[in-house]
């Protein structure tokens, strides 16, 4: 199944992330657990998706923690399929994910069940459609820790209720260009929303992008968690798009020179590290968009952003870890790529 | 500016907390901040700064509480004050006290609105019916608007029979 990116927004929202926590009942949550327990849970929950009659159970891969290498653990964390929490656990951890690898189900990470669906674009409702009927299927076999006022209970209060954080992660070189990235940061958060850096919680943004989602999660329905969320972020787009189209008007020399001399970095560097590229690669995707340069589409940029990733480059592309060095090799991929 | 907490130094550190569109800022100094709000610089620690500083503002009651332990899986109370993670369904009855503030400050909400689990849709269902009546009673008397206000009076009431 192939989704296509919403046409409209899709220069400035990169992906939308939907993840969905929740726990067993009458079960100890996992940082509590002994590793029985956290066996049983993982049994349990591979169970209710892989043996279950709908069309699902086929498109999902059930990978246990303990028994991948360290560097799939680490393509697998870039990918933003599995956490670094989840990296870190020894026994009884893991995560089902699908073959398109759009949706992942990790389990006893915080949370007994992490449901997550990632798709390109600005895509909440497609998202949390996916997610939710993940959600539907798990619970025709698994009882669900829930409290009449609470709702769905989890490890950490700020996720009680629905259990739900919906994130778009967006491109905004404009807004942080133009230092007004500060002003949108309190606006985002006037409106029960948070903003932060492309890692989750606690990361700085690098490459100019940031992820919205919305901070609480009790006292509101989904549907009214994904609007806010939209609507947020629509307006977030907006005046990111007002502002690329100023610095097109105003400052048409500065910013296209910055856009060219970004693009003659990577078309000629040697070695580069990852934060370096991604900084550069921001700009000349506003390059793109701002049709300043027309010899690479969005979309190959994208794939470019997620393909420099340490473990990611090293499954794409041989390294004689003797002789080059990884910013050798992201320079090459880069420069082959952009030429 | 001084340190909130101590009123000695000059405040180093501030949090802000947003809480249903209402701002909480809290100044504290160097010490203060690594004393009480422990690595709370961090999202990972947030649940036990908020904690910690519930605590500290319910001294009186402090001794009641910190012998609390969950039955069911063990959790002490240091623990909880230490993570900041709740350790199984059973752990929000018996850290009630603790945890409810808590709940109200990071949420602005007590009341569960969205998805229902399918054995118990009927029941919910109805608790969120008259939670948005509430709500709507609320506004109609802010809004001096008593007609209304007295319809929404009798279909909570009706809904509670």
């Amino acid at each position: 199944m192939t989704w296509k990116a919403n046409e409209n927004t899709s220069d400035i929202a990169v992906s939308t992330r939907v993840r969905i926590a929740r726990n067993l009942k009458n079960t100890i949550f996992p940082h509590k657990a002994s590793s029985d327990v956290l066996e049983k849970v993982c049994a349990e929950v591979c169970t209710a998706i892989l043996d279950s009659n709908s069309y699902i159970s086929k498109e999902f891969n059930y990978i246990s923690i303990e028994n991948i290498k360290e560097d799939e653990k680490e393509t697998l964390i870039e990918k933003h399929l599995i956490s670094p929490n989840l990296a870190l656990k020894k026994n009884g951890a893991g995560a089902l994910i699908n073959k398109d690898e759009k949706i992942s189900i990790m389990i006893n990470e915080e949370d007994h069940i992490r449901i997550q669906c990632i798709l390109p674009g600005l895509s909440l409702e497609n998202a949390y459609d996916m997610a939710n009927k993940i959600d539907d299927l798990l619970e025709e076999k698994i009882e669900y820790a829930f409290d009449d006022r609470y709702g769905y209970l989890t490890s950490c209060p700020t996720n009680l209720g629905t259990g739900i954080r919906m994130s778009v992660m967006l491109h905004l070189p404009a807004l942080t260009l133009t230092h007004n990235i500060n002003g949108i940061l309190k606006t985002v958060s006037r409106y029960g929303l948070t903003i932060r850096g492309i890692y989750g919680e606690g990361t700085e943004s690098i490459g100019d992008l940031f992820q919205i989602s919305n901070q609480n999660s009790l006292g509101m329905t989904e549907n009214e968690i994904l609007l806010n969320v939209k609507a947020v972020t629509k307006g977030v787009i907006k005046r990111e798009r007002a502002l690329r189209n100023m610095l097109f008007e105003k400052d048409n020399c500065a910013i296209k020179d910055k856009i060219m001399r970004s693009y003659g970095i990577l078309t000629y560097a040697q070695t580069i590290d990852l934060k370096e590229a991604m900084q550069l690669l921001s700009i000349i995707r506003l390059g793109v968009d701002m049709g300043i340069i027309t010899t690479i589409t969005i979309d190959q940029i994208n794939e470019i952003i997620k393909n420099i990733h340490p473990a990611i480059l090293k499954g794409l592309i041989e390294i004689d870890e003797n002789k080059e060095c990884i910013n050798q090799k992201r320079a090459e991929y880069i420069r082959n790529l952009l030429r | 500016m001084l340190c909130n907490k101590c009123n000695k130094k000059e405040a180093v550190v501030f949090f802000t907390m947003v809480d249903n569109g209402q701002k909480t800022e809290l100044y504290l100094c160097e010490d203060c901040a690594k004393e009480s709000v422990l690595n709370s610089y961090m999202f990972d620690n947030f649940i036990s700064a908020l904690l910690n500083i519930e605590n500290e503002q319910n001294e009186e009651e402090n001794n009641a509480t910190s012998t609390l332990k969950c039955g069911k899986c063990n959790l002490s109370y240091e623990e909880l004050m230490k993570y900041g993670k709740i350790g199984c369904d059973a752990c929000y009855d018996n850290f009630s006290s603790v945890i409810q503030p808590i709940i109200k400050r990071i949420h602005g909400k007590e009341q569960h609105m969205g998805k229902i689990i399918k054995s118990k849709q009927h029941d919910i269902k109805k608790q969120q019916e008259i939670t948005i009546l509430q709500a709507k009673l609320e506004e109609a008397v802010r809004n001096e608007n008593y007609e209304k206000a007295a319809e929404y009076r009798d279909l909570i009431k009706a809904y509670n029979e």
